[in-house]
């Protein structure tokens, strides 16, 4: 009985190989390259919180306003009223660092919750999470930041709040479509037959086992998206004010001095938050298709 | 045999079809399961067979509580079910188990046989400890006769009958004295298939085990069951004793599914294939749209056909009519 079992072919080839192998190779390139610009962030952040800065970021020098990068002294040039650009860039990590996280947070809590609700037990839920997530989509997201703004302070924290509140659909329909499909499976079914306690069902078997590449790919996307809403938003005035710097006001300011031929202390922050979004994405996308598996094309 | 651990009186579950806002225009009801009452006994197997879709996995769910019936009542060991709600259901679980019917998807793809495994049985004992449910494994994949090392793979690197075998180990991981099961055969070769009932009947002898054994492979029927039902579209249309119902069907439909087993189709069948042609009838299944009265095997019956389409098949339902000992048939002229 048992001898016969054995003779099967039990593995597919392609589990056979490592995940590094069945993984194209453009796929790795991306992760490696996302890999790296998260360590740059993470070293920017702890050289933000300790204090290890090349230059210090308040010092002006008038002499030296609007200059190129290689200015003696300054690696990447100045802004318009002389002080160096690097430590600000690496400064303004600190203040996008934990914000960006929670509105990643709350963006896969409450989508989370949404999801779960409308995925799990379907339903009448399903309709009220529906009306919800419609309610927040159609509100144009900008001006919602604005708003609040507004109303309260220009501070980053409401606006990643915002940008949190204002993802959780699309998460939650993410999470909503993982979990229905994997609803449809008989694993579920099975696991309830078994006995097994809903949460432990929802949270193991399905959020746990099943989703979580999906959760981190999702917040390294949120986290290239923060960064870029949080520069519209600065860029118009609305975001971080002087005089803490944050990439999008550094790019708002040095604009103002484009025409007069001032290339650089506008495009030095741009090609900051452009190479470290497409990281991000990039990472995403690589993990994406990594974890997850290239959709058959 | 033993005392009846399973009850089964009246069973309905009506799915309703049509949603949204124009559905009370539309709405229709699928009597899936439509009054089906049955007992199984304890240490006994009850094959229930039919053809797809005449409700045979759905009776099944409502033993087990995984949908709510519309009405009726499921006693188990003294018990009414029904009306428990999930909670205070899930303690009983544990005694009413389930052999699912797909071996792919009854194993988390993304979980390890052995994580499976130890989870449902610290599910049902808390207080054991990790050396203990190793033991426990190790028990259950010799009942099961798979090897040991098969713990630290995924579902996907196993055979189909060796997720099967993880299956069935799983289901006994809570140690239950009631299984449904659904289709344990399918999907497998016919090797395999053996293999599977003969552990299936083992384990039944050594746990003392009682049986719902679903499918549509008649022969497994006879290997495996003691009793059978013969269930058409949501109706029980003969029960009795395997070897009886085998070889002296009652009903019509038991006589042209058995018959479908050897290489001449049943006569009967044939002249109503024909009959139907001739008159351009289609060899039809009965609506639901209708009104539903009547024998609803009545489309098909080469015996309704025979007797010229009597009033009684269209206007009255047949109820399931004692005709030998035990033997139950619902027909209005059983053969």
């Amino acid at each position: 009985m048992t001898q016969y079992a054995q003779t099967q072919t039990t593995v597919s080839e392609y589990s056979e190989l490592s995940i590094l192998q069945r993984t194209d190779k453009r796929d790795i390139a991306y992760v490696v390259y996302g890999i790296v610009i998260l360590l740059m962030v993470v070293c920017a952040y702890l050289m933000a919180i300790f204090g290890w800065l090349p230059h210090d970021p308040e010092e002006m020098q008038l002499e030296l306003m609007l200059a190129g990068p290689g200015a003696p002294g300054h690696l990447l040039g100045t802004d318009f009223m002389g002080r160096d650009t690097l430590p600000r860039l690496i400064l303004v990590i600190k203040a996008y660092f934990v914000p960006g996280l929670m509105y990643i947070a709350v963006a896969i809590l409450l989508g989370g919750i949404f999801g779960i609700l409308s995925g799990y037990y379907g339903n009448k839920y399903e309709t009220v999470v529906t009306y919800i997530t419609n309610i927040i989509d159609s509100f144009p997201r900008l001006i919602l930041m604005l708003l609040v703004v507004a109303a309260f302070k220009p501070d980053i924290y409401y606006i990643m709040m915002v940008l949190g509140v204002t993802n959780a659909p699309l998460v939650s329909q993410l999470i909503k479509g993982k979990i229905s499909m994997l609803r449809q499976k008989n694993f579920v079914e099975s696991a309830i037959a078994l006995g097994i306690p809903d949460a432990r069902i929802i949270f193991k078997h399905i959020l746990w086992f099943n989703c979580r590449s999906y959760l981190i790919i999702q917040a390294t996307l949120g986290m290239g998206e923060a960064i870029l809403l949080e520069s519209a938003l600065s860029y118009l005035g609305f975001g971080v004010q002087e005089p803490t710097p944050s990439w999008g006001n550094m790019v708002q300011q040095g604009a103002n001095y484009l025409l007069q031929g001032q290339l650089w202390s506008s495009t030095i922050p741009a090609m900051a938050i452009m190479f470290t979004v497409l990281g991000f994405y990039l990472l995403g996308d690589g993990l994406n298709n990594m974890l997850e598996g290239k959709r058959q094309s | 045999m033993g005392d009846a651990i399973l009850k089964v009186t009246d069973l309905k579950k009506h799915f309703i079809q049509g949603k949204g806002l124009m559905s009370f225009m539309q709405r229709q009801t699928i009597p899936a399961v439509d009054g089906v009452s049955f007992d199984v006994n304890t240490h006994e197997t009850l094959g229930l067979v039919g053809e797809s879709g005449c409700g045979k996995t759905t009776t099944g769910k409502l033993i087990l509580k995984l949908s709510q019936p519309s009405s009726g009542n499921i006693v188990y060991d003294g018990i009414d079910i029904v009306p428990m709600s999930n909670r205070e259901f899930r303690p009983m679980r544990s005694k009413i188990q389930m052999i699912f019917q797909d071996l792919d998807a009854a194993l988390n793809p993304k979980m390890r046989i052995g994580q499976i495994l130890g989870e449902t049985i610290k599910i049902h004992n808390k207080h054991l400890d990790d050396s203990a449910v190793t033991a426990r494994m190790y028990e259950l994949l010799e009942m099961v006769n798979l090897k040991k090392n098969k713990l630290s793979n995924f579902p996907s690197e196993l055979s189909g009958g060796e997720k099967r075998r993880v299956g069935i180990a799983r289901t006994l991981s809570v140690n239950p004295k009631f299984i449904v099961a659904d289709e344990p055969t399918s999907a497998l070769d016919v090797s395999i298939q053996a293999q599977v009932i003969n552990l299936m009947v083992d384990l039944q002898k050594q746990l003392g085990l009682s049986y719902l054994f679903i499918t549509h492979d008649l022969r497994l029927m006879e290997l495996v069951s003691h009793r059978v039902a013969v269930m058409y579209l949501g109706r029980i249309v003969e029960i009795g004793d395997a070897k009886k119902v085998a070889q002296h069907p009652r009903h019509p439909y038991t006589e042209i599914l058995w018959s479908s087993l050897h290489v001449k189709q049943s006569a009967a069948a044939l002249k109503v294939q024909q009959h139907n042609a001739k008159a351009g009838a289609a060899w039809d299944v009965f609506d639901f749209t209708e009104e539903d009265k009547g024998c609803r095997f009545a489309p098909r019956c080469p015996v309704f056909a025979e007797k010229g389409q009597p009033q009684a098949c269209t206007q009255q339902s047949p109820t399931l009519q004692d005709c030998a000992s035990g033997h139950k048939v619902a027909c209005h002229f059983p053969l």
